[in-house]
């Protein structure tokens, strides 16, 4: 697996390119900003980016999207999300997304949006979004929806294996592991 | 597979700045643990490991970069590491007590449970790093780089962090205690349920998340 990660300033929201070393497919995870540096990644890998997986639709995830299908996949990348307006293909709870040989399996993980998910790639790492925080959990509107998300990483994601990394939607990467033990949001 | 970090895995290592997610498991431990860098097996099945050091340290005084190495458990401790370059590499349980690693770039490195303790941090570049539970007990830790680090539940008690940047970074849950945070970049830090008794933040620089932090006899 290639892996490459860019904060944007958009929010200091992460963006996240994946690849597939041997077919050299990319995908990129999220869009909140187009970067100068995803470009020379790309060519220095020799990946071609064909999807986008977008998180959750919220403007620090999305507002590049445009961007990066035309500078980086001219301009028909395929768009997985959780919900289906403009255009994007729904993609479901259990559902697999092929990036060359690698597979990302999909987690419905509400609670920060209704439409949030979390994408395994082979059972290694798993790309979050705003679920789920190194020490920190996303925010939402409500109790209601802050026990849902909770549920979420308890009953879907600390499931994964204390190994696996996680890919957050803002700051630092985590593991299951120190999320399951330390996060005070969650002991 | 070669028989020795020279000749071979290493050049294969130093074209690919990301081998760290071919995820290569222990020919012994399986999926349980990657296996380290230029070997099959993880740290706690590796027979020679005075020769793996060796050779490493060899690399090292030859000013090699070391980015995207796997080099879980592996015992580094009192040895001379100042300005190493462990960019991405993966140090998940190390013991890197007493070590010199003034300087060292471990940006974007996951060192999950790695001890540091006692060691020289002094000047090294984190940025981004994933220190979850890693031990920094009375290390040096005067202008590090440490901003976005995930330090979640890290123990940190009497660390000298004087004008470290802990921008944005992730403390939660965390010992520092008896820290000496004088002048350091405390911005957006988010030390919720973290224990700062005792701490000297003097000078400190940036508002911070204490929520249910423990701030007995705290210097501010």
């Amino acid at each position: 697996m290639i892996l490459g990660s860019f904060v944007t300033d958009v929010n200091e929201a992460n963006v996240y390119i994946v690849g597939c070393p041997k077919t050299r497919e990319a995908m990129a995870i999220d869009a909140g900003g187009y970067d100068i540096r995803f470009k020379p990644f790309l060519e220095k890998y020799g990946l071609k980016l064909t999807k986008v997986f977008i998180t959750h639709d919220h403007y620090d995830h999305v507002d590049g999207l445009a961007q990066i299908c035309t500078q980086l996949a001219d301009g028909k990348p395929e768009i997985h999300a959780g919900s289906a307006h403009r255009g994007w293909q729904q993609v479901k709870e259990g559902e697999t997304i092929k990036i060359g040989e690698l597979t990302g399996r999909v987690l419905e993980t509400p609670g920060h949006t209704p439409d949030a998910l979390t994408l395994v790639v082979e059972d290694k790492v798993a790309f979050v979004g705003d679920c789920l925080f190194a020490g920190s959990i996303g925010g939402t509107s409500s109790e209601k929806l802050k026990q849902q998300e909770i549920a979420n990483i308890k009953n879907k994601i600390f499931p994964l294996g204390d190994q696996v990394e996680l890919y957050t939607g803002h700051g630092a990467p985590t593991t299951v592991g120190v999320e399951r033990q330390k996060n005070p949001f969650l002991i | 597979m070669t028989s020795t970090i020279h000749q071979g895995v290493y050049p294969e290592v130093m074209n690919d700045l990301h081998k760290h997610y071919d995820f290569v498991t222990c020919r012994v431990g399986g999926a349980a643990c990657m296996a380290l860098t230029g070997r099959d097996v993880c740290w706690q099945h590796l027979k020679d490991r005075t020769t793996y050091i060796e050779e490493l340290l060899a690399l090292i005084a030859d000013g090699k970069s070391l980015e995207g190495w796997v080099l879980s458990g592996i015992d580094l401790s009192d040895r001379n590491l100042q300005g190493v370059c462990f960019k991405g590499a993966v140090l998940n349980g190390a013991n890197l007590q007493k070590t010199n690693l003034r300087g060292a770039d471990l940006r974007e490195a996951f060192c999950i449970e790695t001890d540091f303790s006692g060691a020289d941090l002094s000047g090294a570049q984190f940025e981004f790093a994933a220190l979850g539970m890693a031990c920094f007990e009375d290390a040096k830790l005067q202008n590090t780089d440490l901003k976005r680090t995930n330090l979640v539940g890290v123990r940190a008690r009497g660390a000298d962090l004087q004008k470290a940047d802990l921008y944005y970074s992730r403390p939660g849950n965390a010992d520092f205690s008896n820290t000496d945070l004088r002048q350091a970049n405390l911005t957006r830090a988010i030390f919720r349920m973290a224990d700062l008794s005792g701490a000297d933040a003097r000078g400190a620089k940036g508002s911070f998340n204490t929520d249910r932090a423990n701030l007995s006899n705290m210097k501010q």
